[in-house]
């Protein structure tokens, strides 16, 4: 597994946690149970495929969640004096083409943007990340669109 | 990276392709081959999935099997009997005569027949895969060469579910249009299944499409009920397509194939280690909540009534506050999860809960397969959108652009967006 740095928020960490601890428990549940047979006749066992699914499902989550446990990053809030600047688990309102839309800079665990949670590796992310209120960000590749940063809170 | 686009291009065209077979029986909006893989390989999950071999090469063969049809024609087993071209009443009253029984042929003529169409698509395949990267190229070539002469197991069952898909979809079209032979195409199933899942399945399609029985389901009828139902994807179209007015709006069906394919040969080039067979059937599936729910857009609630004024909309990417986005979200979850609720509700157990679990985890985003593969999927649809702005030879809207900018931050989708840009916009400007 790679040693990537993720950066979680409170939220996302507590998420995480009580995740990896109910599959854990699920793990150790599963594996007390009976296996079932591998063979049914000629064929292979549903049940067991299941059974076999359902471990193997288990066992790559739990994998992933201990490797994001073991590198995450905690996003705190940046001290008071760097506060007028958009750092990662910053709300931000922008003005684009007329409208006002508001998000929330996350790491790529958290990022849903739908939700207007916005990856801080994204484009619009990567460029949004140390600018001021009042900053005009121009993302072009291709078609030029203008974010004006309209408010920064933490 | 700007050789694996073209291949994407390449692909897309499967979507616009429409089986020969169902053009010579005159089926109206007749399926596409990039519709038919997408069920095929689906079905090659459900049925593959209790035998032992290797699911995940078994996928990409039914995703790969057909690709040379972008640069051959189609072949149908009537081919050398049918006038050369049907274009005259008397030539479409010979074809029909034709099409009445099944075409028969000597050993000698059959072998040449098999021989010169795998010559033909032998070099078709080549021409397609001939600039992707070495070991996908190999890995393509080897895949496609032992699905046509059926040397692994993996392969022999795959072919069977080809003719699988095929006849369900046959008998489909017999319901609707009544112009197919049905019950010599039920002769020919039963000469060509051998292996006992497939029989089985064969049995369940004469039961339900010609005894019509349909009290006492086992697990085969209700893979077959779910598969009849996802069919359904092969007809309805991607929203956005139909709002901007494309010229060969794509369905849901023919997308889910191409991000199925992207995601595999963008995941081998991301060299990290991603479960495949997992990416494969997340981008099968990704979208078969539509099959009650539609294409939901975020257009959908602001669209005004007046079609001038899309143009103008259309160039932006809409904007809510975060109030309105988390209740367009919680809305869209849950008619989604009532969709999936009816549409798996009477599948085998153990694929009920894979099915459920996928979606979930490509909805919460849960795991880095599904977050790589929503973002495969935004990328194709850029990509679509593109080829759109290409075909109509209008420039795409802005939002396409800015949508994918906001949502994509895995690197070399990144990267990948960029060489988009190389390929498709003239310097300064989108085209």
């Amino acid at each position: 597994m790679s040693d990537q740095k993720y950066y979680l928020t409170k939220e996302g960490l507590k998420k995480i946690k009580r995740e990896y601890k109910k599959l854990l428990k699920l793990r150790q549940l599963k594996s007390k149970r009976e296996v079932p047979p591998v063979l049914h006749s000629e064929e292979l066992n549903t049940e067991f495929i299941s059974y076999r699914d359902d471990l193997d499902f288990l066992d790559s989550r739990i994998a992933e969640l201990e490797n994001i446990l073991k590198n995450y990053e905690f996003i705190k809030p940046p001290p008071r004096k760097e506060r007028d600047k958009i750092h990662l688990g910053a709300q931000v309102q922008v003005e684009v083409d007329g409208q006002i839309d508001e998000f929330t800079i996350v790491g790529t665990l958290e990022a849903n943007p739908s939700l207007g949670k916005i990856s801080n590796e994204s484009p619009v992310g990567k460029a949004l990340m140390n600018r001021k209120v009042g900053e005009e960000v121009v993302i072009s590749s291709p078609v030029r669109v203008i974010y004006k940063i309209k408010k920064i809170m933490y | 990276m700007q050789n694996v686009i073209n291949f994407f291009i390449d692909i897309g065209k499967l979507k616009n392709k429409k089986r020969r077979g169902w053009l010579l029986h005159q089926i109206e909006k007749s399926e596409s081959t990039a519709s038919h893989i997408f069920r095929m390989a689906i079905l090659t999950w459900m049925l593959g999935r209790k035998k032992r071999f290797n699911l995940q090469r078994a996928l990409k063969m039914a995703l790969i099997h057909d690709i040379c049809e972008i640069f051959t024609r189609d072949e149908t087993p009537y081919d050398p009997l049918l006038p050369k071209r049907i274009d005259s009443p008397q030539s479409q009253k010979t074809a029909k005569k034709i099409l009445e029984k099944w075409p028969k042929f000597s050993l000698s003529q059959k072998k040449r027949k098999i021989i010169l169409k795998q010559k033909r698509e032998r070099l078709a395949l080549e021409k397609l895969i001939s600039k992707l990267p070495c070991n996908l190229k190999e890995e393509i070539r080897n895949l496609w060469i032992d699905f046509e002469k059926g040397l692994s197991r993996e392969a022999r069952f795959t072919k069977q579910i080809d003719k699988a898909e095929n006849l369900l979809q046959g008998l489909e079209y017999w319901e609707k249009y009544g112009r197919i032979q049905r019950d010599l195409w039920i002769r020919w199933a039963r000469e060509i299944f051998d292996i006992p899942v497939l029989i089985e399945f064969e049995q369940a399609i004469e039961k339900k499409f010609v005894q019509k029985k349909t009290k006492r389901k086992g697990e085969i009828d209700e893979i077959l009920n779910f598969l009849i139902k996802i069919g359904k994807l092969k007809e309805i179209m991607r929203k956005g397509a139909i709002l901007i007015k494309a010229k060969n709006p794509e369905t849901i069906a023919e997308h889910s194939f191409r991000v199925a394919i992207m995601s595999w040969v963008l995941a081998e080039e991301k060299r990290t280690k991603l479960n495949f067979e997992k990416i494969l059937k997340m981008g099968l599936i990704h979208d078969i909540c539509e099959v009650y729910t539609g294409d939901i857009t975020l257009y959908d609630k602001i669209l005004p009534k007046d079609e001038k004024e899309w143009p103008e909309l259309f160039d932006k990417w809409p904007r809510f506050s975060r109030r309105e986005k988390r209740k367009i979200v919680q809305k869209k979850q849950k008619q989604e999860k009532k969709a999936l609720r009816k549409l798996i509700a009477n599948l085998p157990k153990d694929l009920k809960e894979e099915v459920k679990d996928l979606q979930a985890e490509y909805q919460e985003l849960s795991s880095k397969e599904a977050r790589f593969v929503k973002q495969v999927n935004r990328i194709e649809t850029l990509l679509q959108a593109l080829e759109y702005g290409r075909e109509s030879k209008r420039p795409p809207y802005k939002s396409w652009w800015i949508g994918t900018a906001e949502k994509v931050d895995d690197p070399l989708l990144i990267k990948f967006m960029a060489e988009l840009e190389k390929k498709f916009c003239k310097r300064g400007e989108p085209s």
